[in-house]
């Protein structure tokens, strides 16, 4: 075999393998001595992230997806990439993971955090990994919405269920007894408007009765104004303390009749304990009343020796000189 | 009326008996050329001649298929996908495909033609003509001399042939994306970065060595087993070239089962 045939199996071989490498490396987003920084970001979880996809700020391509872990902590996902050197970052950036289109291909996007207020980051250990979330893709919300088509089948069914023929004739009942009380409503409206119109005007008069009470009243308020102004007012005021001292000394006096009173009680107690007593004994026939009460000659004796006393108070009136005679000195 | 009833059974039965002897020849053959590594002496002068044979001459007639499946690779995925799918999708076939599916198997298959029909007619006609005897009576190892330089040269050749097919093809079907479908090239690279995992590559390469290998060894087997004249030397060139193609798709169905 000569030489140039040799060359060229080597030739073949040596294109072969550049194409391979440079292909291999092109198509995994070499950079070509581009210089880049290695960023890394935490994800509860990534979605369809795979290792070169687009990382991405405002829209423009920085970088891509190096390496994807699981932390070994087990809680975390661990995204490793390279953006070009130079390029500013957000204040408080996080990574958000997305679907770049409808096709499965996804891309990470640096975004400031304050774009997702409501976006829960997990926060990672360390200053210089970023937080970050993954999107929801087109499945998963698929998936929602066909959870939510199946719960609207089941509303349906159970509407189409419960809105059978019956239904719809005791909806129609529903209805004309609507249409009835409606109507008696409209009655009861009418009526309770034209009594709303007496009460109405009635009130009206109470106000203009209050309305002149109302003006009476600023006329008293305006005498009495007229009356502080005069001093009227002191001096009734100094009577009435004068008169508040006269019945603090009434009420002392009072105290001291109440006294009074209480020990008079007592002795009237203590009178009547005796007159009881008496009330028995005569009751008894004993002493005189007793035999008074008990004994009708010695009523009669009584009875008689009375109208004498009576005949002598008599002729006393008539002739008291008879009986009394006075004499000073 | 019994041979009657029994005919297709004893078909099938002298079929499958035939293919297992086929299959334990093939086995041996296998063998007895990995034994043959160590007769370097032997091989070692042929290979970059068989590399040449095998390889280089089949450059042309691999980077000709490729460069039309690219091209109809990239005209179909456009008119799939229009209207539905975004264009840059015809970057992600072209590329999926050239490197997966196409590329190692549409070479496999014209290699197996070309490289699998020459081994067997060459080695055939050395059986039918006595030359392999003359060398077993020389103490001369026939298959390090034969099958080993061959095999070798298959298994490293494939590979190459396959990874100047498949960037041809991704490279038509580049330009065929740009000229008539006015796609633009972001657009096409986009496609073709997308998806893309080193692992393709791998995939690639296994199923084309693994194509090497069997084009190379069916070839060698048939050929070293050529009864009969020229039309011995014909037969044998046929079966090995169908033998060799339905394997390389058994192959590609079974890597694609295994690898992916």
């Amino acid at each position: 075999m000569n030489r140039t045939r040799e060359a060229l199996v080597g030739l073949v071989i040596v294109v072969a393998a550049v194409v391979t490498a440079v292909g291999v490396l092109w198509l995994q987003g070499a950079t070509w001595g581009r210089p880049q920084v290695e960023m890394e970001a935490v994800f509860d979880e990534v979605g369809l992230v795979r290792s070169g996809n687009a990382v991405k700020l405002r829209g423009v391509q920085v970088g891509r997806v190096r390496e994807i872990t699981v932390d070994p902590a087990g809680d975390l996902v661990r995204v490793r990439f390279r953006i070009d050197e130079g390029v500013t970052l957000p204040d408080q950036p996080v990574v958000v993971l997305s679907p770049e289109s409808l096709f499965g291909d996804w891309q990470a996007e640096i975004h400031p955090r304050t774009r997702f207020p409501r976006v829960r980051f997990p926060e990672p250990r360390e200053a210089d990994v970023l937080p970050g979330h993954a999107l929801p893709d087109i499945s998963q919300l698929t998936a929602a919405a066909d959870e939510i088509s199946e719960t609207m089948l089941v509303l349906t069914e159970r509407v189409g269920i419960a809105f059978s023929e019956d239904t719809a004739e005791n909806i129609a009942s529903l209805i004309d007894n609507i249409e009835d009380v409606t109507t008696q409503l409209a009655t009861l409206v009418e009526q309770q408007a034209a009594s709303f119109t007496e009460v109405t005007d009635d009130l009206r008069q109470a106000t203009q009765g209050i309305g002149s009470a109302a003006n009476q009243a600023r006329v008293t308020l305006e005498r009495v104004d007229g009356l502080l102004a005069r001093d009227e007012v002191e001096s009734t005021l100094q009577d009435l303390a004068g008169l508040t001292a006269n019945l603090r000394g009434l009420s002392a006096e009072m105290d001291g009749t109440n006294r009074e009173f209480r020990e008079l009680a007592a002795q009237v107690e203590s009178t009547f304990a005796k007159v009881e007593g008496m009330l028995e004994v005569v009751e008894a026939g004993d002493g005189s009343l007793g035999r008074l009460l008990h004994d009708p000659g010695m009523a009669e004796e009584m009875e008689g020796a009375v109208t004498e006393l009576q005949l002598l108070l008599a002729d006393i009136r008539e002739n008291p000189r008879r009986y009394v005679r006075l004499s000073i000195f | 009326m019994t041979e009657r009833i029994l005919a297709p059974f004893s078909t099938i039965g002298r079929r499958a008996v035939a293919l297992a002897a086929g299959i334990g020849r093939w086995g041996m053959l296998t063998a007895e050329t990995f034994r043959s590594l160590r007769h370097v002496d032997v091989w070692g002068r042929l290979l970059l001649q068989q590399m040449a044979k095998i390889g280089l001459d089949s450059v042309p007639i691999a980077v000709f298929i490729a460069i039309f499946t690219g091209i109809v690779l990239s005209l179909q995925a456009s008119y799939t996908f229009t209207g539905a799918v975004p264009l840059y999708f015809v970057g992600v076939l072209v590329g999926k495909t050239m490197m997966l599916e196409l590329g190692p198997v549409l070479t496999g298959l014209a290699l197996s033609g070309r490289v699998g029909a020459n081994i067997a007619a060459e080695i055939g006609t050395m059986r039918v003509t006595e030359q392999i005897d003359a060398l077993e009576t020389m103490a001369y190892p026939p298959v390090a001399y034969l099958v080993l330089p061959r095999v070798l040269a298959g298994i490293i050749m494939f590979p190459v042939v396959t990874a100047l097919a498949i960037a041809v093809g991704i490279g038509s079907g580049w330009l065929t994306a740009l000229q008539l479908l006015d796609m633009s090239t972001p657009e096409f690279v986009r496609g073709l970065t997308l998806f893309f995992e080193p692992f393709d590559v791998t995939f690639a390469f296994i199923k084309a060595t693994s194509f090497g290998f069997v084009v190379t060894t069916i070839g060698c087997l048939f050929g070293f087993h050529t009864r009969g004249g020229a039309e011995g030397v014909g037969t044998s060139t046929t079966q090995a070239v169908v033998v060799s193609s339905m394997s390389i798709l058994v192959l590609d169905a079974f890597w694609a089962v295994t690898l992916l």
